[in-house]
């Protein structure tokens, strides 16, 4: 019974073991597909690295972006003040100022001419009590601050050049230090602090030919509460100073552009771009022009019977592009408001992934006999250090190899802006010099039962440099004045091989899309 | 020969999908084969080699170069027949043994008359525990001790599996000659 039963087993094992059977077209099918998938996987999971350097940087930027908001809507708000116009200043006892004249000092800033009300040219230099109205905004002011003026608004007045003069001449045969005087400090300290008198169009037109300069009506004042009185304080000028600004043109600003700025708070105003620097992280998508290289006027290499040539196509077969990155510091020198020059430093990294092939024994530079090891970059000759030389025509597999390329680019280009409020789209063209700085070629030897890992620095028929041309276009977006963000897709065309004298000749082309932070100078 | 396989081993661990069409093309005809040994049907066999082979792709990285290829995917083969046997819940059955005896086989003959494919159906016929434990012990090679410690059962249930799982066989294959030579002298 149990001899029968071990037959059993051999009645079955012999002839099955040796069957084959065919299964059906579908599970190739489903196998195809379901590899597809695993290489989006295998893809997503390579660059999750990358995913989480450019998630750092981008909690980096708006880091940074919210600490430069911060500091800007402070400064904005101190600078709001001080285009806003004329503030009155702390009332205060003051030069020049009496109490009496306070009051009816509306007219303070008049000068002699038409539509002005003649002032009481009497003032003392001694301290002064605050007027009434004066101490309901005396809450800045300070007994200690002796040289604080005080204004209030004021009824039109006309600056005329000649009056001034005459009266200055007679304040200073009075040798007193008197209203008129003043009044030519106090139209100075008008123009320091901004606050600015009316003027009546008669009053304005009559004395158009004399150089007077018309100011508008004065704008709405802040509370006195919120200036600092360090701020507006106004020094008397000596007599000499007094003098020359009495006799220079009276200029008052124009209030009316200024309080259109002080309504649009907002506005990032686009002036003229000054000079910027750029730091910006792109992955870098290549893809080689491979031609063949043609020896007309050199000896080709002694290719060994049996070997297959080594040519474009077979190179390009062979291999694959990874992605790659670059990185690097623009610097923007404008040329106008629209044109610009850019320029700055990029590291370029380039890797290729090659498949396992057959690679033959040759002569190499130096007469030995080696394994002589093709690809896209070049070529160079590796040996075993385990097995015997080989001569020629003797082969040896070389496992799947990576050859990893660095470059050093100075970019120079044209740039134009389009500004867009806060966007702006900057085009580029230019050229692009790379130096070569790094080079590597890893494979594996199999030869016979011995594998080796062979890592190659000097890779023969490898130029140090190559040109290319650089265009692009930068999608900008201003966060405040020093500092903006864009992306940048650009393309990068070779107009020089990266080889000479290899096998073929390659053209290096790449596409990339930076991410950047834009500083402004 | 064997360089060659490397080579191509090599190109589908870089992914190249023709090389891997290549393998497969190479090694499905008999790994459907093992598959078709512990599995009940042809459609369960064809869904067991797919997800084997996906292994073999997604792990080849892992393969040393070192002892035989088809050893090393065989292996991932049975392993995925095990695993599909142990996920779905299997009812011990217990078929009723005859118990005289039969006849003494001629194993010459049996072979002339009963193709492969009809010896491999008779496989697929058995009960599910019977069918691992005689493809593991006369296929695989596995002893007694080793199966048991793989399907997490005794020893005794085993050796008892596999006895049972040869009288099935053995008369299974006895009825189908017989049809067979009735068949024959039939006109």
């Amino acid at each position: 019974m149990s001899e029968n039963l071990h037959k059993i087993d051999k009645l079955f094992r012999d002839p099955i073991e040796e069957y084959e059977e065919m299964p059906s077209a579908d599970v190739w099918d489903n196998l195809d597909k379901n590899l597809d998938k695993s290489n989006v996987i295998n893809i997503n999971r390579k660059y999750s690295r990358l995913k989480k350097i450019s998630a750092a940087m981008l909690i980096l930027l708006i880091g940074t972006l919210i600490f430069e908001l911060s500091t800007v809507n402070f400064l904005k708000d101190n600078t709001t003040v001080s285009k806003s116009g004329p503030e009155k200043t702390a009332t205060n006892s003051s030069n020049n100022l009496s109490p009496a004249n306070s009051n009816k000092s509306e007219t303070s800033n008049s000068l002699p001419g038409k539509d002005i009300k003649k002032t009481n040219g009497n003032y003392n230099s001694k301290k002064t009590e605050v007027n009434k109205k004066d101490t309901d905004n005396a809450d800045l002011s300070t007994a200690k601050q002796e040289q604080n003026y005080s204004f209030k608004k004021t009824k039109p007045v006309i600056a005329n050049k000649n009056d001034v003069a005459d009266q200055n001449t007679k304040q200073q045969k009075n040798g007193k230090s008197q209203i008129k005087k003043s009044t030519g400090h106090k139209i100075l300290i008008n123009t320091i602090n901004g606050e600015i008198s009316e003027l009546t169009p008669e009053a304005s037109n009559e004395n158009s030919s004399e150089g007077a300069v018309y100011a508008e009506q004065e704008p709405m004042l802040k509370p006195l509460e919120k200036i600092s009185p360090e701020k507006i304080t106004a020094y008397l000028p000596d007599k000499k100073a007094v003098q020359f600004l009495i006799n220079k043109p009276v200029i008052f600003l124009n209030t009316t552009s200024i309080n259109s700025i002080a309504k649009n708070k907002n506005v990032v105003q686009h002036k003229f771009p000054g000079f910027s620097v750029t730091l910006f992280l792109a992955p870098q998508f290549s893809f080689n022009r491979i031609e063949n290289e043609n020896h007309h006027d050199r000896p080709q290499p002694t290719q060994p019977p049996g070997e297959p040539r080594i040519d474009r196509d077979a190179i390009k077969k062979n291999e694959q592009h990874q992605t790659s990155s670059s990185f690097g510091v623009l610097l923007d020198l404008p040329l106008s408001q629209r044109w610009g020059l850019q320029s700055g430093v990029i590291l370029l990294n380039k890797n290729t992934s090659i498949n396992p092939k057959t690679i033959y024994a040759n002569l190499d530079n130096d007469g030995n006999v080696r394994y002589r090891f093709d690809c896209s970059s070049g070529y160079t000759y590796i040996s075993s250090k385990t097995v015997a030389a080989p001569v020629v025509g003797d082969s040896a597999n070389a496992a799947e190899s990576s050859n990893k390329l660095q470059y050093l680019g100075i970019p120079l280009a044209v740039t134009y802006r389009f500004p867009l409020g806060r966007f702006s789209i900057v085009p580029t063209v230019g050229a692009s010099a790379n130096f070569l700085i790094k080079q590597k070629l890893e494979t594996e030897l199999l030869v016979g039962a011995s594998k080796e890992t062979q890592t190659i620095t000097d890779i023969q028929g490898l130029k140090s440099s190559y040109f290319t041309a650089v265009t692009g276009i930068s999608f900008e977006y201003a966060l405040s004045k020093r500092i903006g963000f864009a992306l940048m897709p650009s393309g990068n065309f070779a107009l020089s091989s990266i080889t000479r004298d290899a096998a073929v000749k390659s053209y290096i082309n790449s596409f990339s899309l930076a991410g950047a932070v834009k500083i402004k100078f | 020969m064997q360089e060659q396989l490397n080579l191509l081993i090599h190109q589908c661990i870089n992914g190249e999908r023709n090389s891997q069409s290549a393998l497969y093309k190479l090694l499905a005809p008999k790994m459907f084969v093992v598959c078709l040994r512990y599995c009940r049907t042809r459609e369960e066999a064809e869904e067991t080699l797919q997800e084997a082979f996906m292994k073999v792709f997604n792990n080849l990285h892992q393969f040393k170069f070192a002892g035989s290829f088809e050893g090393w995917v065989r292996k991932i083969m049975v392993n995925c027949a095990l695993q599909k046997y142990r996920s779905k819940s299997q009812l011990h059955a217990v078929l009723p043994i005859d118990t005289l005896e039969t006849e003494h086989l001629v194993t010459e003959n049996i072979s002339s008359m009963l193709h492969t494919k009809e010896l491999i159906q008779l496989v697929q016929q058995l009960p599910p525990a019977y069918r691992i434990v005689f493809n593991l012990y006369v296929f695989e090679g596995m002893k007694h001790r080793e199966i048991a410690e793989e399907l997490g059962i005794s020893e005794g249930t085993s050796k008892s599996n596999l006895s049972d799982a040869r009288s099935i066989l053995q008369k299974a294959v006895i009825n189908s000659l017989q049809i067979a030579n009735q068949n024959v002298k039939e006109p």
